[in-house]
């Protein structure tokens, strides 16, 4: 047995259903759902950082952008308004989402979950200012905050779960009590029970001068600069593609990744919003537009090798075929047409296009060549005006093209082996079939 | 008429593919497309579901928790988005299930 095959059978027996695990564990899947389900969020976030970027300078002269920066200036505050409430509050709507879609996992009503998680949101992540004017400090709801956030939302359900399960401190209501009713009332003490537990941890920590957000603040920055690390990026990048060559999908990890992708996604916004240099390069744009360009695998620049430099008739049905979904970053046709999973000859290329990308752009944007991304405008955008949009810097989707370019270039030796081994075996088949042909004919 | 529903990641190729089939089944069968994450809601009337290669390692799961018979999508044929193809596989363990 070879060492390929060696590998891909440790791979199916001992790494797959590991990863099926990790895939459907309840905890991990639900901050997964609860990520993907905040698109509609993201994106009212991002559209009014970005308008509220206008691209001027003191030397524009073109009226199209002068309009533009016009109204960014006589809109402004409600720009801001808008994003402080989307994108810019992305931990409460983790909160809530985390908390629908593990209660949707017990197959419990999320309603009441979801008010208590909220309240020990606020307990927790925000805090109260003394003085006069300002009474709430909410500066943790953003990006910043995700952590205590899902923490808070996973303690809370499974706190009231638990208690549910075990009719713990149910009032019984007489049977003539309509259910709804008897559901409130008994969710009463369990709800006093969970507001407890959230005011004591508010105290503890209270008593030095934190919250909950603030103390993990604090103790975790230095593990969150190192998630946004080059070392980190090209880690990630590379595992996922091992795991999807092996046919582990990449959502698989999305419930580790998402918080971090996204976490530093808002906390761009944040800054782009308030004027300041932005503080991370891997974010959820970074990598859907930067790094997997045209899905995992990086193949657009694949797809577009099949379609024009292909012999054999099956490469160049799978290019056509997933040419377009790969514009929008669908690479499944590809990944299971060609094959590129477990397809020994496209390991290195599968492998390696998007790590190249991955490091490219990251030290691009670290030395400031590129901007930073700071709006995501979801993941189907076609990569090169999602880059755009995303840094508002016009040589992003140079950089994108330029990437898809050096992909192909990548990709180029093994599709010309591949392409040999498969036309050779077409022609084989023809003339095996035209003989059997003649043969019958004779 | 059969009611299909394939199951995959996120719902998006296989969209794709859902459309393709219904069209091709010339009214025979229905065929929807969902995320592995929400497809418990949509099980009402389904006769059969299919499940994407991308997540082909969680049927087992599914077969136990759907109630309804579930198999894999052929990978090359999900690939060149070969509905007829796939149709015909699908019709074909339908029969052989009952």
């Amino acid at each position: 047995m070879g060492i390929f095959d060696s590998f891909s059978s440790l791979m199916e027996d001992k790494i797959m259903p590991v990863a099926n695990k990790v895939g459907q564990q309840r905890h991990l899947a639900s901050i997964r759902d609860a990520f993907i389900s905040l698109l509609p969020i993201m994106l009212v976030g991002g559209i009014a950082a970005i308008i509220n970027s206008p691209l001027t300078t003191d030397e524009t002269t073109n009226q199209l952008l002068l309009a533009w920066e016009s109204f960014a200036d006589n809109n402004g505050a409600i720009l801001n308004w808008i994003f402080d409430f989307t994108l810019g509050a992305l931990s409460l709507y983790v909160c809530i989402g985390i908390t629908h879609f593990l209660s949707r996992f017990y197959k419990i009503n999320s309603f009441i979950p979801i008010l208590f998680s909220v309240m020990g949101f606020f307990l927790l992540v925000t805090q109260p200012v003394s003085g006069e004017g300002a009474v709430l400090d909410y500066s943790f709801i953003d990006g910043t905050g995700l952590l205590p956030t899902i923490i808070i939302a996973i303690g809370t359900t499974e706190l009231y779960r638990i208690m549910k399960q075990r009719n713990f401190g149910k009032i019984s209501m007489p049977s003539n009590v309509p259910a709804s009713l008897s559901d409130v009332f008994a969710s009463l003490i369990p709800g006093m029970i969970i507001v407890a537990v959230f005011v004591a941890v508010h105290s503890a920590f209270d008593a030095f001068d934190h919250t909950l957000a603030t103390a993990i603040f604090d103790l975790l920055s230095p593990t969150l600069n190192a998630a946004d690390s080059l070392g980190f990026v090209v880690t990630i990048t590379f595992v996922t593609h091992l795991f999807w060559f092996f046919g582990i999908h990449d959502a698989t990890l999305a419930g580790v990744m998402g918080p971090i992708r996204d976490g530093n996604l808002s906390i761009n916004a944040s800054a782009q919003i308030a004027g300041e240099q932005l503080p991370h390069i891997f974010t959820t744009s970074f990598w859907t537009y930067f790094t997997v360009i045209g899905g995992s695998g990086s193949v657009i620049g694949l797809a577009i090798l099949l379609v024009f430099m292909t012999k054999s008739k099956q490469l160049k049905t799978v290019g056509k075929v997933g040419i377009v979904p790969a514009l929008f970053g669908i690479s499944e046709p590809l990944i299971f047409g060609v094959p590129l999973m477990l397809n020994p000859i496209f390991l290195l290329p599968f492998l390696l296009t998007s790590t190249m990308n991955a490091i490219i752009s990251y030290i691009l944007m670290a030395s400031g060549v590129i901007g930073s991304t700071f709006a995501n405008l979801s993941w189907q955008m076609p990569p090169f005006i999602g880059a755009f949009f995303s840094t508002l810097d016009w040589k992003a989707p140079i950089l994108v093209i330029l990437l898809i370019i050096l992909n192909a270039l990548m990709y180029y030796p093994f599709v010309k082996i591949y392409d040999r081994q498969l036309s050779e075996r077409e022609n084989k088949d023809t003339e095996k079939s035209k003989e059997e042909g003649e043969s019958e004919g004779s | 008429m059969l009611n299909i529903l394939i199951v995959c990641n996120a719902g998006m190729s296989s969209g794709i593919l859902a459309r393709k089939m219904q069209d091709s089944s010339n009214g025979k069968a229905t065929v929807k497309a969902v995320g592995v994450s929400e497809y418990q809601e949509h099980l009402e009337n389904v006769d059969m579901i299919l499940v994407g290669p991308q997540i082909r390692f969680q049927l087992k799961d599914i077969q136990e928790n759907a109630g309804v018979p579930a198999t894999t999508i052929d990978m090359p044929k999900y690939g060149i988005m070969d509905a007829e193809g796939i149709l015909k596989d699908a019709l074909q363990f339908h029969e052989g299930d009952e």
